[in-house]
Order: structure tokens, then sequence, then C-alpha cells
């Protein structure tokens, strides 16, 4: 279990937390919690998707600390920062690729990634990060399958705003725009 | 410039790429797109991000450390094939 799953585990707290000690922490406490509770394991989902419950919830605690009055992974969604919201409408794969190889670009990416509430980072690590299925997120996180569709949906919307604002700078800068 | 009609479209693009959306959304989005270059861009520019994070992580092995740390605390040093759920820390 230990060998088969530990490099996902921290993958997944890794991506949630962007901190290397938080993400240990994490991984740490995930495999304690389930050798506590391997007996309590009713096989209703995968051992992996198990494990990445454990993982999900020990990684939205922490989230939830740093930012109290973020919204939480078992609140309603249907509230105002939901709402999607498109600004930026130009069309900025045009620039090279290169362009969106740099330190800075990437740096954009984890800002983007780390200015979503903790229950649409949840959704869009799993889903689109970890590679995992509609069902399996939803099991993971012990919410509704339209729920994980929705929260995608707002998380995908919400990052491209945020790398729009930020590659259409660089296409003004290229004269692409 | 986005209106309502688009907003509501939009409201499928998830399931439009993840290749998830019944046949008569896809139908009514892709009439929709070949009118509407502003959707367009959202959906170019939504694909083109959600490649760009997918791209951007390319799987890693656990650090040694951190592994070992992990086998230190669960009591496994020197066991590196465990059955599931056959030993714990004690």
């Amino acid at each position: 279990m230990v060998e088969t799953y530990s490099p996902q585990v921290f993958h997944l707290a890794s991506h949630m937390l962007h901190d290397p000690q938080e993400a240990e922490d994490v991984l740490q406490e995930t495999f304690l919690n389930a050798f506590r509770a391997i007996g309590r394991f009713e096989g209703r989902s995968s051992l992996g998707t198990w494990l990445y419950r454990i993982a999900a919830n020990q990684a939205l605690m922490r989230l939830r600390r740093r930012a109290p009055a973020a919204v939480s992974i078992d609140e309603p969604i249907d509230n105002g920062e939901t709402e999607p919201i498109l600004l930026e409408l130009f069309d900025w794969c045009c620039l090279p690729e290169e362009e969106f190889m740099t330190a800075e670009a990437q740096d954009q990416l984890e800002t983007a990634i780390g200015g979503l509430s903790p229950a649409l980072k949840a959704v869009f690590v799993l889903r689109d990060l970890e590679g995992l299925s509609t069902l399996e997120t939803a099991e993971a996180l012990e919410i509704s399958e339209a729920a994980v569709k929705t929260r995608l949906l707002r998380a995908r919307l919400q990052l491209r705003e945020s790398l729009s604002a930020y590659f259409t700078e660089r296409a003004r800068e290229a004269g692409l725009a | 410039m986005l209106d309502q009609h688009c907003g509501e479209l939009l409201e499928a693009l998830s399931l439009y790429i993840d290749h998830e959306a019944s046949q008569a959304v896809c139908e009514a989005l892709e009439q929709h797109l070949a009118g509407c270059v502003d959707c367009r861009t959202v959906l170019k520019t939504l694909e083109k991000t959600i490649a760009l994070y997918r791209g951007s992580r390319p799987e890693q092995p656990l650090p040694a450390d951190v592994h070992q740390r992990l086998l230190d605390l669960l009591g496994l040093s020197g066991s590196r094939a465990l059955p599931d759920g056959s030993a714990g820390p004690g």
C-alpha cells in the first residue's frame, strides 16, 4: 500500500498545498490514519480513492487553517464567488510556445492555482492534475458528481481568467495584441 | 461581447472539453461557436489553460528522503514490499 500509493498521495498534497514540508506532513498523516483505520475500510471505493479521501481532507484542513474565511468543501456551491467571470477575451494561444515555459509563466500557473478556494482547488487537482474520474473525485471528496462538474468548470474558468490577464500582457509586449 | 446565451452555453464547456456533453449539447455549442468569436476564444484559451497545467506537472517519484522518513514513521524501514494493510505502526 505504501509503495504503491505514497507517490500519488504526496503529489496530491504538493499540488494542493505548494509547500514541501506540509505535503510531507499530509503524506505521513494520511498513512498513519490509514493504518489505524484499515480495519474499517469497507471496499466501497478503491483503496486509492480511500487514501485520496484521507489525504484531501488533511490538505483541506490545512488550507482552511490558512484562510479561515475561505469556502469550505462542505458549503453549498451556489454563492457569488462561484459565478464565472469572463473579462479577458483575447486569444493568447498565438504566443510562441517558449512563452509558456518561462519560469515567470510557471510562477503564474502556481499563483493562479493558489488563488482558488479550497473547494475549487481540491476538485481541480484531483480531476485535472491527478487524473481521477468525476466519480472517483466525488467519492474522494464526498460530494456529488454534479458538484464536481460545477466546481471543475468554475476552477478552470477562474484559472483561465488569471492566466489570460498575464498572457494577454505578454502578447501586447510582443506586439501580438 | 458575451451575452446571456453565451453564458448558458459556457456552462457546458467543461463537459464539452472532457467529451462528456450530450450530442444535443455538443451540437448547440458547436452551432453557437461557429458564429461567436468570443466564445471560440474562451474555449481555445480554456483548453490551453488545462493543457498548460497538465504539461507543467510531470509525475515525479517520491523523494528518497521523504520516502525513508515515511517508512521510519510507520515502522517499515527495511521492508519494501508489504501486502496491503498487513502491517501497521504498532
